[in-house]
């Protein structure tokens, strides 16, 4: 027998209990659930970040079917007078292949894209140490051809603003959610383990054991149970976003979905699996000690 | 004041103490009677009498319903739950059914007694090696309870609850089923605990027993405790 060769001595038959196999693979479910929000939340935060630089503007200049040649006149006459603006800090030609790009996903027959009458954009980029009239500046615009039209992103940028805070509270919140579910989850866990355990606790509280003994079997458990679940669900998440990201590159589909995976966010992602465990340690203590208090009575 | 071990020091006092369970049944009324460190005493009365009862308001399984015990001069019932253990890890508490934990080897059911009081897991080990050669285990080291005798398994129980060196040692019908040989061989050990200085109770309803052995009995009668002094010239060769 080998029993006494352990160097410890595990007063609760815990490694043969199912609960702990079946704690270990729940976190790590919840875990997957949580890389996709993370992913997904911080992949909405960069570009929003770049929204809120600079106010800018998007000058459309239709485009002239009964002239063609009249409408690159009109565009090298709209750049000449954007230069004249002190106000405006970048002014920048849309290119065609960068819209007909965005336009690919949306079209069927590609071969037609190349035949679309398609308006020139003209982004301005306004520097906010020196004030600028909108209205004034659509107006002189609309002089040169009643067509043009001004796009402020300011509104777009409202409206941005609103749907990243309530993403944000959002994934926030659903992050909670599952760090709830988990607290739950290793609390039902530690009772069930206590409670099926009973007779052992009865002897060793009959031994003299305080509940910071009885508890610190449960709260290794709980630690190591949660932190290899979570360390598998973390790995297995981040490896199907990562699929999910170039998934549409390999099968030639469009880019709908792109979430941000980078490498600065790593030790924030390897951070969770230890921030994890830590709160079921505590959860683990707090359930042993409310429960051992309230048979004591 | 720290507690120190003096032949006539009260070790365990019972003041008016009442008992009453749930049920409305009473089981002590007015019980007074102390235990004197260092002494042997034997704890009588048919069963349901109320032995068990007495023994848990020791170790504090039950709380009085009226009056005051005190143990190793501190009143049972003020313990908070913080002071608790470690005025159990004063006594030693041995059960009929021995209580061992059936997944931990018999080596480590004894050394788990010594751990819960901060001792290192390969010291609590190498005196629970040594003691379970004293109590006649030496070979039995890794078997697991379910493989020992009945009559090993109360002398593991024994080894168990003396490792800390307690001052108390509470037995509850150690040798309820055990026979008149191995009986005798368990009273050996309490009887060398006893030269040592503990002060040991034990409840027991086998009057032979108690006839053969020259210490005090408490016989239980109706909630209140008689003391007979020892009878002179008896020899443990005239119980088996």
């Amino acid at each position: 027998m080998t029993i006494t060769k352990k160097s410890f001595i595990q007063q609760f038959p815990l490694n043969q209990d199912v609960g702990k196999t079946y704690l270990s693979w729940t976190v790590g479910l919840l875990s997957v659930i949580m890389v996709f929000i993370l992913t997904g939340f911080f992949s909405f935060y960069d570009p929003y970040t770049d929204l809120t630089s600079e106010p800018s503007f998007t000058i459309e200049i239709p485009f002239l079917s009964e002239n063609p040649d009249h409408s690159s006149v009109l565009v090298e006459r709209v750049l000449v007078f954007l230069k004249t603006v002190p106000a405006l800090k970048k002014i920048e030609v849309v290119e065609k292949d960068d819209l007909l790009k965005l336009l690919e996903p949306w079209v069927n027959n590609q071969s037609n894209l190349a035949d679309l009458n398609l308006p020139v954009f003209i982004d301005i980029t306004v520097d906010n140490s020196i004030p600028l009239d909108a209205k004034l500046l659509t107006h002189q615009l609309r002089q040169i051809s009643a067509g043009i039209h001004v796009e402020p992103y300011g509104r777009w940028k409202s409206m941005a603003k609103i749907h990243h805070r309530t993403f944000q509270v959002l994934a926030l919140g659903c992050v909670g959610l599952i760090l709830s579910i988990m607290m739950m989850l290793v609390s039902l866990v530690t009772k069930t383990f206590l409670m099926s355990y009973r007779s052992i606790v009865d002897i060793l509280r009959l031994m003299g054991a305080k509940n910071a003994f009885i508890a610190r079997q449960f709260q290794t458990q709980a630690f190591t149970g949660c932190l290899k679940g979570s360390f598998a669900g973390l790995i297995l998440g981040l490896i199907m976003v990562y699929g999910l990201s170039i998934l549409p590159q390999i099968i030639g589909l469009p880019i709908l979905f792109e979430p941000l995976l980078r490498f600065n966010l790593l030790p924030f992602f390897l951070f969770l699996p230890f921030v994890t465990a830590f709160v079921s340690t505590l959860v683990s203590r707090i359930t042993v000690s409310r429960l051992l208090y309230s048979l004591e009575q | 004041m720290p507690y120190q071990r003096r032949p006539s020091v009260e070790i365990i006092k019972f003041e008016r103490v009442g008992l009453q369970y749930s049920t409305g049944q009473t089981v002590f009324y007015e019980l007074s009677y102390s235990f004197f460190a260092g002494t042997f005493y034997f704890l009588t009365g048919p069963s349901g009498v109320g032995k068990t009862s007495l023994l848990k308001l020791i170790y504090r399984g039950f709380k009085v319903s009226e009056g005051k015990i005190s143990v190793f001069g501190r009143d049972v019932d003020s313990l908070s739950a913080s002071e608790l253990p470690s005025f159990r890890q004063r006594m030693g508490l041995v059960f009929q059914d021995c209580r061992l934990i059936d997944h931990l080897s018999v080596l480590d059911n004894v050394a788990l007694a010594l751990k819960i009081t901060g001792t290192d897991t390969r010291r609590s080990r190498t005196y629970a090696t040594e003691l379970l050669h004293w109590v006649g285990l030496g070979d039995h080291l890794d078997n697991l309870p379910l493989q020992l005798s009945d009559g090993q398994k109360q002398r593991v129980a024994i080894a168990r609850a003396v490792i800390t060196r307690p001052l108390l040692l509470l037995a509850d019908e150690p040798t309820g089923n055990l026979d008149a040989h191995s009986a005798h061989r368990l009273m050996s050990l309490f009887e060398e605990l006893n030269k040592m200085g503990t002060s040991i109770v034990l409840a027991t309803h086998n009057q032979a027993l108690v006839s053969a052995f020259p210490y005090i009995e408490l016989s239980l009668h109706q909630g209140q405790i008689q003391a007979k002094p020892p009878l002179q010239n008896r020899h443990p060769r005239d119980y088996y």
